[in-house]
């Protein structure tokens, strides 16, 4: 296994502390955000144990309002296929996790580690299935071709999302899918940002 | 709810994050530490805001609470999600069953309800699976479970819609006289009741009843310490204890309202009767009449059993008048 010589560090933004707060306060009486964090929680571990098997040491944890951010570095530079693989791993833990779960009976927890997994696999870039996604074009394509068309891709699929979910707020008065993908556009745009 | 990871000093990911780095380097760590402050100070703001707003004035935050969830039930969603897959449904149906509900397709349901539902199978285990576009259909009777499950909470009052070819009292002026049954917020000892419940006595103004199953009450209607989780709640039926396989009979003649099955009552069926009379059976091990079905009084509808939330088999029995709960016990001689 891995050996981490000096512990990462983790980081938490107020942000973060707000986005549970909320999720925390829309749980009342719903039940589901403990199974989401441990979901989320294996996720992450997924892609430590794959970084770790590739010899990576996790440098930080950062914990914002988008989501959970690993800086891993390696010896030696990755290939895009290794990317992919880490990239992989925390679906793949949660595909892992929600099958046993299966398996248990746990029907609420696979579900939702299940959806977790999934939503993950969507081709937007902070999301694994965006890396995936650059990982496979850059192998074919220059970088800053593979980053264009992953951007524009990912711009067509939120911009489908997002008008989706306003036809879905406009006409069932739900806004989740239209907060989601606002969420997921404020993920695009603080990593374009730096 | 989401996980999301993205790690940078990867293959890709390497020359951009020298490239900010250096951007870093060159922003004094100050600005970066007036920024943090500001997001601390707004996060916090927000946070003050709904935590204090809580206090002062809950009914407004609970509207928000409502208007962001859209009512949406995101557990049974889920919950629902687990167990088509944890059945074998395929995988396709289940998920688009999910994103359908979550993007709230619940609501149109209401609409719904009076479709003709003769070509579908009696027995809930498998109307989720073999009806063809399940999407639609688990929506259907998975909005009229909830529309019996949140009426058992007791907030369920816009989801248990009378049917409106009933006849109203007023138009019968030949029948007794029977009163429209009103909500008691407190019974008499001044204990505060759910909503929608009423401890006192109605004429429910029907020519014939009979007693669904024999057996002993073991749970009646009101305050009870629940046998699954030991909570205080209150039980908005009476338990009959029976045989598994006893047979249920109709309260009393009406129209089978709906049919279906929830991991709380088991299978379970409503029956609307005349006077906006109406009474509900569930934990039962099998089913025997469809959705929309006639049915005569004592009329064989289900089988007794203990599927669902129950320690042992029994019939649970809920009567409503007027969407108002009644307490069983009036309307039901046991021995």
């Amino acid at each position: 296994m891995w050996t981490c010589h000096e512990p990462p560090r983790v980081e938490v933004s107020p942000g973060f502390l707000l986005l549970l707060g909320i999720l925390f306060w829309l749980d009342e009486g719903v039940g589901l955000l403990p199974w989401g964090l441990l979901a989320c929680a294996l996720h992450e571990l997924g892609h430590i144990a794959a970084a770790a098997a590739l010899k990576g040491a996790v440098r930080e944890l950062s914990l914002t309002a988008v989501g959970a951010e690993l800086r891993i570095d390696y010896n030696v530079p990755l290939t895009y296929g290794q990317d992919s693989l880490v990239a992989l791993a925390g679906p793949a833990a949660n595909l892992l996790f929600g099958t046993l779960a299966l398996y248990l009976h746990w029907e609420l927890a696979a579900a939702v580690s299940l959806t977790i997994g999934g939503f993950n696999l969507l081709p937007i870039p902070p999301l694994d299935g965006g890396r995936v996604l650059y990982g496979l074009l850059a192998l074919h394509l220059d970088t800053d071709w593979a980053e264009r068309l992953t951007t524009a891709l990912s711009g067509c699929l939120l911009g489908v999302l997002a008008g989706v979910g306003a036809m879905a707020a406009a006409h069932y008065g739900n806004a989740t899918l239209l907060l989601t993908a606002l969420w997921m556009l404020a993920g695009v745009l603080r990593r374009e940002g730096g | 709810m989401g996980g999301r990871t993205s790690s940078s000093r990867t293959a890709g990911g390497g020359r951009r994050s020298v490239q900010r780095d250096r951007r870093r380097g060159q922003n004094a760590g100050a600005d970066q530490d007036r920024f943090r402050l500001i997001q601390l100070a707004v996060s916090l703001a927000l946070f003050l805001l709904v935590y204090i707003g809580r206090g002062v004035f809950p009914a407004q935050l609970e509207v928000w609470r409502c208007a962001a969830a859209a009512n949406v039930d995101f557990r049974a969603a889920f919950q629902r999600f687990g167990s088509a897959l944890s059945q074998g449904e395929p995988v396709r149906g289940a998920l688009e069953t999910l994103c359908y509900t979550l993007l709230g397709g619940e609501v149109e349901l209401e609409e719904l309800p009076s479709q003709p539902v003769d070509d579908r199978p009696a027995y809930p285990s498998g109307l989720l699976s073999r009806v063809p576009g399940g999407g639609l259909s688990y929506l259907n009777s998975h909005g009229i479970l909830e529309g019996s499950r949140t009426g058992e909470t007791g907030d369920g009052a816009q989801n248990v819609q009378p049917s409106p070819s009933q006849p109203t009292p007023d138009q019968e002026p030949t029948q007794p006289a029977i009163e429209t049954a009103v909500a008691q917020e407190y019974t008499e000892d001044g204990v505060k009741l759910p909503r929608n419940v009423s401890m006192a006595f109605y004429e429910l103004g029907l020519s014939e009843t009979v007693v669904p199953v024999s057996g002993v009450a073991t749970s009646g209607f009101g305050y009870r310490d629940s046998p699954i989780d030991g909570e205080i709640e209150f039980h908005l039926a009476l338990d009959i204890a029976a045989e598994e396989g006893d047979e249920i009979g109709a309260f009393s003649s009406g129209v089978v309202e709906y049919i279906g099955e929830s991991d709380e009552f088991g299978n379970y069926l409503k029956i609307r009767h005349e006077n906006n009379v109406s009474s509900f059976y569930a934990h039962c091990s099998k089913l025997l009449v469809h959705k929309g079905d006639q049915v005569a009084c004592g009329q064989t509808v289900a089988l007794v059993g203990q599927t669902g939330n129950a320690t042992g088999p029994h019939l649970h029995l809920t009567i409503e008048k007027d969407n108002i709960r009644l307490d069983p016990a009036y309307y039901v001689d046991l021995p």
